[in-house]
């Protein structure tokens, strides 16, 4: 009795796994170009996002800080110290209230670190020191060179240390101290150095 | 798709029956002698048969069986009784078998079984052989009737299985719990009418036996499974009415080839297609004999099968892996041009929001923080004297024998900054912080000086005026402290008092306090 042969399902069997293999491997490779091409895409729609979240942030930080940045720009809190401005200021504060004398002492601007604050990466906060003696004819002159200065004066204007000194009696008139004043104030500004 | 054929071989001993059928009904019988004629008219049956292997189902008489009780061994050392207990019983059979067929405990009860002519069978082996189609394995009727049982409804228990023999005569086998205890052949023609005496007789001569064996109990009720064709049946049966040690249960053989899945529309022999349709299922049982060549040949065979199987089943799993590769593929570049599409609509989203986005010529987060410190900054430093000095006013107008003299005002962030006053002393942690930075203060602070000047000759009313104002003041001011640096008349006893009683305006009644505002940033 022959033994039943196997030489030809053998055949086939290489054959079709040969034709197999062949087939497998190049579908994988398609497969595998696709997928590249996919994960590529995907990589780029991913940073397109970023970007688009990113600038859409931006907006949004734009708008709810735009029109505040435009202020303090206005006010002159960004950007180099307006000293002729403040001086200018004084001299006319002090004629329009026919104070009978107005000393200003304005000091060099040295950087500033207010303790507590961290300051934002690129920018510089600097203060320089204003010193102003005045006789005042009214208490109230007080009041009103502070107003001034802070809403005014280019920069943002803080009041450090302050001395009211009565001296004299009897009801106001132009040209006569009646009240002694020597402030002391600290005028910011902010600048941009770089990223 | 074809239907199926299906062949069957079964030797009764004298003569061979060729069963075929076709998806699982049996068309045609044919019956080969044992002489010149039926060995040539079988080689020729088999060249036009199709080429695979044939069951070959036994019913003889030469058929041996021992049942012996044997200690319950494992692995190697079973083999080697089963080996030995088959080469003392049966020493010069080619064709023998031993099976488990009850357990109790650590005995067990093992039929052996063999040939004791398989000369008769060997002329139809070597044809089969000689034609290429070796028996796919060797079947005992007696023993395939254990599969017969689940569709008779006899697998627990002690059943007597009477059926005709293909050759002539009755075989009756006895089982037990589904396995085959003993098996004979009487000389009857059948389970007919005629022969009811003679079938009662055979089964009381079994039953007998078996009590004297002890494997079946007298006191018990047998029940008795007579597979024959309907009509032998329905004579049969009143005939077998009234016997109350048995319980004769009557099984057409055709419904029961039914049950089993086949019908038969062949006059073969009497419940022969009931056993034949067992093999022809597509997992029948084990071979119960299988000689070597035919083993060999097997074995092949199914090795050949598998690799034709292989080699038709690698392309179509390869086809079919490609075919997932490629729609995946496809898949993949579906979701690319989506995301393609997506992405250049977020560029234009994006362009859009850059030309919404004013250039200030600060970068974005630049400008934010910027606007953050300058509220920051405003919200410390913003505030002045002013408040401080319009609650004194207040005070003052309410209070007219008080006049304001002098105000000294500073704001620091130094908890040691002081104009004489008493400075609370930090604890160690809060020190440490202020140290670390972690933690900031903001004091508003002011030393004022003030007289009573109209009081000067009456110091009870003016150490009166004084207090009231400095308790108007405090209450006026609650988040503030006031502390009082110096009263009008230092009543100490500790201290100096001097004054000139008649002229009181040469001492003016002064005092100062420092009010003072804390705020932790």
């Amino acid at each position: 009795m022959n033994a039943p042969a196997l030489a030809r399902p053998l055949l086939a069997l290489v054959a079709a796994s040969l034709a197999a293999a062949a087939l497998l491997a190049w579908a994988t490779a398609g497969q595998q170009r696709r997928d590249a091409a996919y994960q590529r895409v995907r990589a780029e729609h991913q940073a397109a996002r970023v970007r688009l979240e990113e600038a859409r942030r931006n907006l949004d930080l734009y708008r709810r800080h735009l029109d505040d940045f435009r202020r303090l720009e206005a006010r002159g809190f960004i950007g180099p110290e307006a000293r002729l401005r403040w001086v200018e200021l004084l001299q006319g504060f002090a004629a329009e209230r026919r104070l009978p004398r107005l000393e200003y002492d304005i000091g060099p601007q040295a950087p500033a670190a207010p303790p507590g604050l961290d300051m934002p990466e690129g920018l510089a906060l600097n203060v320089s020191e204003l010193r102003v003696r005045a006789g005042l004819v009214h208490e109230g002159d007080a009041f009103a060179l502070w107003r001034l200065l802070r809403e005014q004066a280019p920069g943002l204007a803080s009041v450090a240390r302050c001395r009211l000194e009565r001296v004299g009696d009897g009801p106001p008139r132009p040209g006569r101290a009646l009240v002694d004043l020597d402030c002391l104030f600290e005028m910011y500004t902010v600048q941009w150095t770089g990223s | 798709m074809p239907a199926r054929e299906q062949h069957l071989l079964c030797f009764t001993g004298r003569e061979l029956y060729w069963l075929a059928g076709k998806a699982g009904t049996w068309l045609s019988a044919r019956r080969f002698g044992a002489d010149a004629d039926g060995f040539s008219a079988f080689a020729a049956a088999l060249a036009a048969a199709p080429p695979r292997p044939l069951p070959l189902l036994l019913d003889l008489l030469e058929e041996d069986f021992e049942l012996v009780e044997a200690p319950r061994l494992f692995g190697a050392d079973r083999r080697a009784l089963h080996r030995r207990l088959l080469q003392r019983h049966f020493r010069e059979r080619a064709l023998a078998a031993c099976s488990v067929q009850r357990r109790r405990g650590d005995r067990e009860w093992l039929l052996l079984s063999a040939l004791t002519h398989d000369e008769a069978l060997a002329p139809w082996l070597d044809a089969l052989r000689a034609a290429g189609r070796p028996a796919a394995g060797l079947w005992s009727l007696p023993r395939l009737g254990e599969k017969l049982l689940p569709a008779l409804g006899a697998t627990r228990g002690p059943a007597l299985l009477v059926s005709r023999q293909a050759g002539g005569g009755l075989r009756l086998s006895f089982y037990d719990d589904g396995r085959l205890l003993l098996t004979r052949l009487a000389p009857a023609r059948g389970p007919t009418a005629e022969q009811a005496e003679t079938l009662q007789e055979e089964i009381g001569r079994t039953l007998r036996y078996l009590e004297t064996q002890n494997y079946f109990d007298a006191d018990r009720v047998l029940d008795v499974y007579l597979v024959a064709a309907a009509n032998s049946l329905a004579a049969l049966a009143p005939q077998l009415a009234g016997d109350t040690r048995k319980r004769y249960r009557l099984v057409d053989e055709d419904g029961l080839l039914v049950r089993l899945g086949g019908r038969r529309r062949v006059d073969a022999p009497e419940g022969l297609c009931a056993f034949a349709q067992l093999l022809v299922r597509p997992l029948p049982p084990r071979p119960h004999y299988l000689p070597e060549t035919e083993s060999r040949w097997l074995r092949r065979h199914r090795l050949r099968r598998a690799v034709q199987a292989a080699a038709a089943a690698v392309p179509v799993l390869a086809v079919l892996g490609a075919g997932s590769l490629w729609l995946d593929g496809r898949l993949l570049e579906r979701r690319s041009a989506e995301l393609r599409a997506e992405q250049a609509r977020i560029e234009a989203a994006y362009r859009r929001a850059v030309a919404d986005l004013e250039d200030v010529g600060l970068p974005v987060e630049t400008v934010g923080r910027l606007v953050e410190l300058a509220r920051a900054l405003e919200d410390r430093y913003g505030a002045g004297p002013e408040a401080m000095l319009r609650t004194l006013s207040q005070i003052v107008e309410r209070h007219p024998a008080i006049r304001l003299r002098r105000i000294d005002w500073l704001r620091s962030h130094d908890p040691g900054s002081a104009f004489g006053e008493t400075v609370p002393q930090l604890d160690r942690r809060e020190a440490r912080r202020l140290a670390r930075g972690r933690l900031v203060y903001l004091f508003h602070k002011a030393r004022v000086e003030a007289e009573a000047p109209g009081l000067a000759d009456r110091p009870r009313q003016a150490m009166e005026a004084v207090q009231r104002f400095l308790d108007d003041l405090a209450a006026a001011a609650a988040d503030w402290r006031v502390e009082t640096l110096s009263a009008p008349f230092d009543l100490d006893p500790a201290s100096r008092l001097a004054g000139r009683a008649l002229d009181p305006g040469s001492a003016p009644v002064r005092f100062s306090f420092v009010i003072e505002r804390r705020r932790t940033l």
